[in-house]
Order: C-alpha cells, then sequence, then structure tokens
C-alpha cells in the first residue's frame, strides 16, 4: 500500500507552461517516461491560472523521479519569479505541508491557494468511546474473576 | 461549516455545563443548546457537538468555563481557519482516558474552482 498523499498546485499558466518545460527537460535527464503532469486527478484551465492535482499518490521525495520533477520544477517556477501554490495532505492527521511563492512578474500577482474542508470525524470518536468503555468493563469483569478464584 | 464545537467530559463536566446553563434561567436556551441532537452519553461519557451554533458567544463562555474548571475534559474548537484544542486530565478520574475529538482533512476543490471563477468574473484578470 504505502503511504499516500493528495496534492494540488495553482501556477499562472505561463508559469505551468515553465513548469512543463522544466519537468520534459528533467524527465529525459533521469530517463524517466512517467510525467505526472500528463496524468492529473484535477485539472482546472482558465485565463490565466491553472489548478491541477493527484489523489492518493505516493509523493516521495528523492526516490522518485517524477515527483521530483515536480518539486524541482516548483523551485524552478520561484528562482524566475513565477508564483505558485503548492499543498500535500498525507495520511497522518498532522501532516499536512504548504509552500508557495510570489513572483514580481506582470500577471504573476496574485494567485489563489488550495481550499481545504476540516470537519470533525464524530461516527469514529463516538466508537472509540464505545470501544474503550467496553474494554474496560471487561478488563474489570476478568480482574474480578481473578480475584474470585 | 464555519464554527464547529465538540467536548468531550465526564459527569462532573456534564453537570458543570449544565449548572452554567441553568445560572441563565432560560429552560429554553438550555433546551437549544443541550438537547439529543448536540448531547451523546455513552458509557459515563458525554459528547457535546454544535455545528454553527445560533449561540455561539454563549457557547465561547461555556467554553471558558469548562477550560478554567478542574474537571476531565477534551475540548476542540473550528472557527473558520483556526483550530482550537484544550484538554485537562484529573490523576484521580477514572475516565482519564477519554479521545480527543477527531477531525478529517481534504482538499475543496469545488470551492477553490468557485474562487477562481469569482476572480475571472470580476476581482482580478489573473482567474479561472
Amino acid at each position: 500500500m504505502g503511504y499516500r498523499s493528495d496534492i494540488r498546485i495553482v501556477t499562472s499558466k505561463e508559469g505551468y507552461e515553465k513548469l512543463k518545460e522544466f519537468v520534459k527537460k528533467y524527465l529525459e535527464e533521469h530517463n524517466e517516461d512517467y510525467n505526472l503532469l500528463e496524468e492529473c486527478d484535477i485539472k482546472q484551465e482558465g485565463k490565466s491560472q491553472i489548478y491541477f492535482g493527484w489523489n492518493s499518490l505516493k509523493w516521495y521525495e528523492n526516490s522518485y523521479d517524477e515527483v521530483d520533477a515536480i518539486m524541482e520544477g516548483l523551485n524552478y517556477l520561484g528562482e524566475n519569479e513565477y508564483s505558485y501554490r503548492y499543498s500535500r495532505i498525507g495520511e497522518s492527521y498532522d501532516d499536512y505541508e504548504e509552500q508557495y511563492y510570489d513572483g514580481n512578474k506582470e500577471k504573476e500577482n496574485y494567485l489563489e491557494y488550495p481550499n481545504l474542508i476540516r470537519e470533525f470525524d464524530d461516527e469514529y470518536i463516538l466508537s472509540l468511546i464505545k470501544d474503550t468503555q467496553e474494554i474496560k468493563q471487561d478488563n474489570k469483569e476478568e480482574h474480578k474473576e481473578e480475584i474470585d478464584i | 461549516m464555519q464554527q464547529q464545537v465538540r467536548i468531550i467530559t465526564t459527569k462532573k463536566g456534564y453537570e458543570e455545563i449544565m449548572s452554567f446553563l441553568r445560572s441563565h434561567n432560560n429552560k429554553k436556551l438550555t433546551k437549544n443548546i443541550v438537547n439529543d441532537t448536540t448531547c451523546k452519553y455513552i458509557n459515563d461519557i458525554y459528547f457535546f457537538k454544535w455545528d454553527n451554533p445560533k449561540y455561539f458567544r454563549l457557547l465561547k463562555n461555556l467554553l471558558t468555563v469548562i477550560i478554567n474548571k478542574n474537571i476531565t475534559h477534551r475540548v476542540c474548537i473550528i472557527d473558520r481557519n483556526y483550530i482550537k484544542l484544550y484538554d485537562n486530565t484529573l490523576l484521580e478520574d477514572e475516565y482519564k482516558d477519554i479521545p480527543m475529538p477527531s477531525m478529517t482533512c481534504e482538499f475543496n476543490d469545488k470551492e477553490t474552482i468557485k474562487l477562481l471563477k469569482q476572480i475571472d468574473n470580476g476581482g482580478n484578470e489573473n482567474g479561472i
């Protein structure tokens, strides 16, 4: 199975073209055919901004060239004054990562941030309370039996 | 949801909550805040949930009372983009291992795309 993440990125249209060029070159240099930019789970193109991303991916940096290509590409965008927004949600509850850069080029002024929904998982907690208390009850009864013996 | 509150506590905590509400001398208000939808009782543990509560300011006062009382409690508040967690455990309390409210976090693609379209339709020339 492996540890998986959801990833969302927003770039300007021009920035996206630069990212595409960089990723293609990077993958060629590393003899890797799999280009994540061609396999997005979500992609919305507009006038000047592009929102794209992947769900449930093994997003391991320094292990997969296709992942490194994107991350290096984002760094490349920043170094060349292109704006970007990058967010990653991992499987662990506390695993949330965000990177962004605001470039000073024209039309790179404002990019939207990927939106998040945070909600309580009540069913999980209620079942946890039930289970914990049942285990406690069982332990008590076992302890009582031991004393009786 | 904009504002969500969860409290997990013991009987003592429940009594403190009810005592605070009764001090307002308003039965209707008490019923609005503590009822079958907002309060669940499971094996001596009380679980409270409020989603976008009408009386959020009053709830804030109630939370202040609970957080500062010497009772076992787990409190979690989502107030727009902020998350606040409070907990207290009495060593002598039998229910010291009550869980913290759990939260899920995922991308809201619809909302992001909506925001980008809004920018496009008026606010900013960069939008989708």
